[in-house]
């Protein structure tokens, strides 16, 4: 069966950070308002709902029926979807595929997450139990930044990538996030106040860790007829590659590349029929620096092991090679976990659109790329946009 | 100064403890108990697990033995992780390790004798059984004794 043609035709962003002022719906309803006054299409249009989050931080057990309630998208078909970190990539990856198969012609993809309701410490130990609870976390309590603090130690032996190189990819991503008004920290930092900050995991420090983060961003889909009523400038979701790797860190070959990006990526690029040097930006998965340095690589944006040359020499500025989280990244924007893959998605349409403002990254090809990592690498989506069908 | 936006403390608050099922595993268990590491191999198809499972992956064959790990290992990742998870907060800090064993399967587990300035990937480690000041048995990895001592 063939697919049928998806565009992205309307996308929506709530303001990222401690949001003690709304309550989960109130939080969703932001980023599904603005989408839908994006999209010029009304509620009733919508053929179908998916609701990427992690949840447990919050109150609300079934998030979904909870927003859908309260954004009044009743009786729609309706699912929450869960990937670790990429839930939202799942939502619109649900959300594309009921249109794709001709299920639907409009589809809503919400991503939200409201993490700052218990306190730190709760938090972190709900992420660390992330991958295999008896096996890693029960007598070894691992942490996030425990787990990919491994994956930078593995590289640095490798390759020779430095503490230095880590804090590069930091100090890039909080010269965007001052720059986009949505981001939860909006000021730059220097490569000092990287490496004086406390060591959390090492060789991983405060600063090379996402912060954790309250936000939600929506994307509405429609059907290549729909999109072309809808809206001048569909967005076209031209591929979207998935992968899935091993609970347990310990299961997986090596330490210096994440397998899921490899395989996702290949598989998004294949079936956009794409290279990576096509892309003219990108939104990847920076929950930790390394993880940054470790998407340039395993994404084909760069030979393997020059991920650190790469960002240091600037290659990932805007006016670089591939400006990559030029709207600050997990790293500054915030990582509200189950909103990550749908913001990101926001982000590349709005570029692609020519809307970043003073972020705007330089569109020749018209091509651009969205990478989110769920875990350790437990999952991942690649998604290709473009602004040709 | 900015005023903190009203909250409402839940009431009811929620304490969730798991019952884990270890009996297809008790082999593991026991064997910890009595200082060796133990895992499972498939009779079909010879992989060899670790975590151990009944159930092979390679396969899905559901007949395995249970055979006594090697104790020599290659370090591949570490770290030291010094903001530990709440339930984690009197232990901290506390190194972790992936080691690489000779048959080919990796184990993670705390290392200790050791701080993040002795450590480099690539390094021996050897794998042991030993009882934490608590009395609970553990498997952990240290720094491999030099050639020739061991």
């Amino acid at each position: 069966m063939a697919l049928r043609n998806v565009a992205v035709v309307g996308v929506g962003h709530s303001r990222f950070g401690r949001r003690l002022d709304v309550n989960l719906p109130e939080l969703a309803f932001e980023s599904v308002r603005e989408a839908l006054d994006d999209a010029g299409l009304a509620r009733r249009e919508i053929g179908f709902v998916a609701v990427g989050t992690l949840g447990t931080w919050y109150e609300e057990f079934l998030p979904a029926v909870v927003i859908s309630e309260y954004a009044g998208l009743n009786p729609t078909g309706l699912v929450r979807t869960e990937a670790a970190c990429a839930s939202g990539s799942s939502a619109v990856h649900s959300a594309y595929s009921s249109i794709a198969s001709g299920q639907t012609d409009v589809a809503l993809a919400v991503g939200v997450e409201k993490m700052s309701e218990v306190d730190t410490g709760t938090a972190v130990e709900l992420m660390g139990r992330a991958g295999s609870y008896l096996w890693e976390f029960e007598n070894f309590g691992l942490t996030f930044p425990g787990y990919y603090a491994m994956y930078a130690t593995a590289h640095m032996a490798k390759y020779g990538t430095t503490e230095e190189q880590l804090a590069q990819v930091a100090v890039k991503n909080h010269k965007y996030g001052a720059m986009n008004p949505l981001a939860q920290y909006q000021r730059e930092i220097d490569l000092r106040t990287v490496r004086e900050s406390p060591v959390v995991a090492w060789p991983l420090r405060l600063y090379d860790c996402c912060p954790i983060t309250d936000g939600s961003a929506s994307v509405i889909l429609a059907s290549e007829k729909t999109a072309r009523k809808a809206n001048d400038a569909p967005i076209w979701v031209k591929g979207i590659g998935v992968a899935s790797d091993t609970a347990n860190l310990s299961k997986r070959e090596d330490y210096t590349s994440i397998r899921s990006t490899v395989k996702a990526s290949r598989r998004a690029y294949e079936r956009a029929d794409v290279e990576p040097e096509s892309f003219d930006v990108a939104c990847v998965h920076d929950c930790f620096t390394i993880a940054e340095i470790l998407a340039y690589e395993d994404l084909g944006l760069c030979e393997k092991g020059e991920g650190g040359r790469f960002v240091e020499e600037g290659e990932t500025y805007l006016g670089g090679t591939i400006p990559v989280n030029v709207d600050g990244g997990l790293k500054a924007k915030g990582h509200p976990i189950g909103a990550t893959g749908c913001s990101m998605m926001v982000e590349i349409t709005r570029q692609l659109r020519g809307e970043a403002g003073s972020r705007q990254a330089e569109i020749a090809s018209g091509l651009g790329l969205v990478h989110n990592v769920g875990g350790t690498g437990h999952t991942c989506y690649v998604t290709v946009l473009g602004r040709e069908v | 100064m900015k005023l903190k936006p009203s909250q409402l403390r839940s009431a009811h608050s929620l304490t969730l403890s798991y019952e884990i099922p270890i009996e297809r595993t008790k082999e593991f268990w026991d064997g910890i108990e009595r200082g060796k590491v133990l895992t499972t191999r498939c009779r079909d198809c010879g992989s060899i697990s670790f975590p151990p499972q009944t159930d092979c992956s390679e396969c899905l064959a559901s007949d395995v033995e249970w055979i006594e790990l090697s104790k020599e290992a290659e370090l591949e990742a570490y770290t030291k992780i010094t903001y530990p998870p709440e339930s984690f907060r009197d232990r901290a800090p506390y190194i972790v390790g992936i080691g690489r064993l000779k048959e080919g399967i990796r184990v993670l587990a705390w290392i200790m004798g050791a701080d993040v300035p002795e450590l480099e990937v690539g390094m021996r480690l050897e794998l042991a059984v030993e009882k934490t000041p608590e009395g609970k048995a553990g498997y952990f990895f240290r720094p491999a004794q030099k050639e020739g001592i061991s």
